[in-house]
């Protein structure tokens, strides 16, 4: 409530940009860390408490599957895109490069 | 790393049941591995205050536990799970504790109990809405004028509470029910063999006078099988924990089962004496007051029966309490 409107619009226009970045960064299996990493490195970090629900609810749609595995003796959550997942990212992607050339056009 | 254990404990804190193990543990491994990465680039493991600079980076416990958690709902997430806090506080262990105590004597003492019954639910259930109504109202006013924010904004990691002892909740120790069956055993040695008791002694010029409880001996002429079976079934549970302890769904429900047994018979010995009981009272507050011997009677019969009154009381808390134990039993250790 005290964030200015920009900050407001801004955390808008990126929630549908992150589901979108972090399903194309899971077409290869990581733990929520690697992939907060990854998506840092490009330019779109992303708090704990925003990937985590996210990664959840997207599983729960069926978009992505998720194992509990040992790796370097610390219990980890991978997740990875579901045949389903696969195909939604397919037509996101669609919808964002449409989007994208749209918007340049407009802007 | 004893920092990030009580961090994470304090998150938990926050979580519901059933989804805080799933939700922690994740968020255990994403910390862990910014502590070993700023580790790294440092050249040292991590003292207090530089693990204490990820947490506060990573936000306060119930922040971090409202967005971790992220379900739809009116508040936004930090401050639904406060509400939330603050009414399962409220209702559960304020209120419900005092209805029960203003409340169920009345029902149990009315001519009807079934209307008393209804009309102590209706009275309940105008407080419960009272209650809630004064938190929501309450809440109202505090989100308006954000005064959490800046208890939130001044959170210093370093001042979390202590770790807690993890307790497996299913354990029975066996100090208790070697307890118990001591317990056990002499009140079933005292209820079969000495039915004369309680007794009330005084002494004075003319000797030792000592009065046997009507109530009591009624009581105990009504239900001294009942009483006894309900007590060795006890004793058998006892022994049952004592080689093997660990609470199952059959023992709670079977122990939740004798307590509320046992609460039905006292309730029947406190109906049963009730008039006596008044009766006893009247002789105690009538003038002119009683003196020496006379005064034993009259105290006897009111002990006893504020005994049996409680004894129902704590009995039927008892009972509820391993239903709720029973309830809560995770599915896969409900065997």
């Amino acid at each position: 409530m005290n964030e200015s409107p920009f900050e407001n619009l801004r955390l808008e226009l990126r929630r549908g940009c992150l589901v979108l970045a972090a399903l194309a960064e899971l077409r290869r299996e990581q733990y929520g860390y690697t992939l907060r990493k990854a998506l840092e490195e490009r330019g779109l970090a992303i708090d704990e408490g925003t990937l985590y629900p996210l990664l959840r609810r997207l599983e729960s749609q069926g978009l992505l599957v998720s194992e509990w595995r040992e790796e370097d003796k610390r219990n980890k959550r991978f997740y990875r895109l579901s045949p389903d997942g696969k195909l939604i990212l397919q037509q996101l992607a669609a919808e964002w490069r449409s989007l994208n050339e749209s918007l340049n056009e407009i802007l | 790393m004893d920092l990030l254990d009580r961090y994470l404990q304090a998150v938990k804190g926050w979580l519901p049941e059933g989804q805080d193990q799933d939700i922690v543990a994740e968020l255990e491994a994403d910390l862990r591995a910014q502590i070993d990465e700023q580790g790294e680039r440092l050249g040292h493991p991590l003292d207090a205050a530089e693990t204490a600079a990820i947490l506060k980076r990573c936000g306060d416990p119930l922040t971090v536990a409202g967005r971790l958690l992220a379900k739809p709902a009116l508040l936004d997430p930090v401050w639904s799970l406060l509400y939330r806090f603050v009414l399962k506080v409220v209702l559960l262990w304020i209120l419900l504790p005092v209805l029960a105590v203003t409340l169920l004597p009345g029902v149990v003492l009315a001519e009807h109990p079934v209307l008393a019954l209804l009309a102590a639910l209706s009275r309940a259930w105008q407080a419960c809405v009272y209650a809630i109504g004064m938190i929501t109202l309450g809440f109202a006013v505090v989100l308006y004028y954000r005064g959490i924010d800046r208890w939130r904004a001044a959170w210093d990691p370093l001042r979390l509470p202590r770790l807690r002892r993890v307790r497996d909740s299913r354990r029975i120790p066996r100090a208790g029910s070697i307890v118990e069956i001591v317990v056990d055993t002499l009140f079933l040695l005292w209820w079969v063999g000495f039915p004369a008791a309680p007794f009330a002694l005084s002494i004075d010029a003319s000797g030792v006078h000592w009065a046997v409880s009507a109530i009591w001996t009624d009581f105990h002429a009504r239900c001294l099988w009942a009483v006894a079976a309900l007590a060795t079934l006890h004793l058998a549970l006892a022994v049952a924990n004592l080689v093997r302890p660990y609470w199952s769904r059959v023992r709670l429900g079977w122990r939740a089962a004798l307590n509320a047994g046992m609460s039905g018979v006292l309730i029947l010995g406190v109906r049963a004496g009730l008039d006596r009981f008044h009766v006893a009272l009247s002789a105690l507050q009538a003038p002119p007051p009683l003196t020496g011997t006379a005064l034993a009677p009259p105290i006897t019969e009111v002990t006893v029966w504020v005994a049996l009154l409680v004894g129902a009381g704590i009995t039927a808390v008892t009972a509820v309490v391993d239903l709720v134990r029973l309830l809560r039993l995770p599915p896969e250790e409900r065997d």
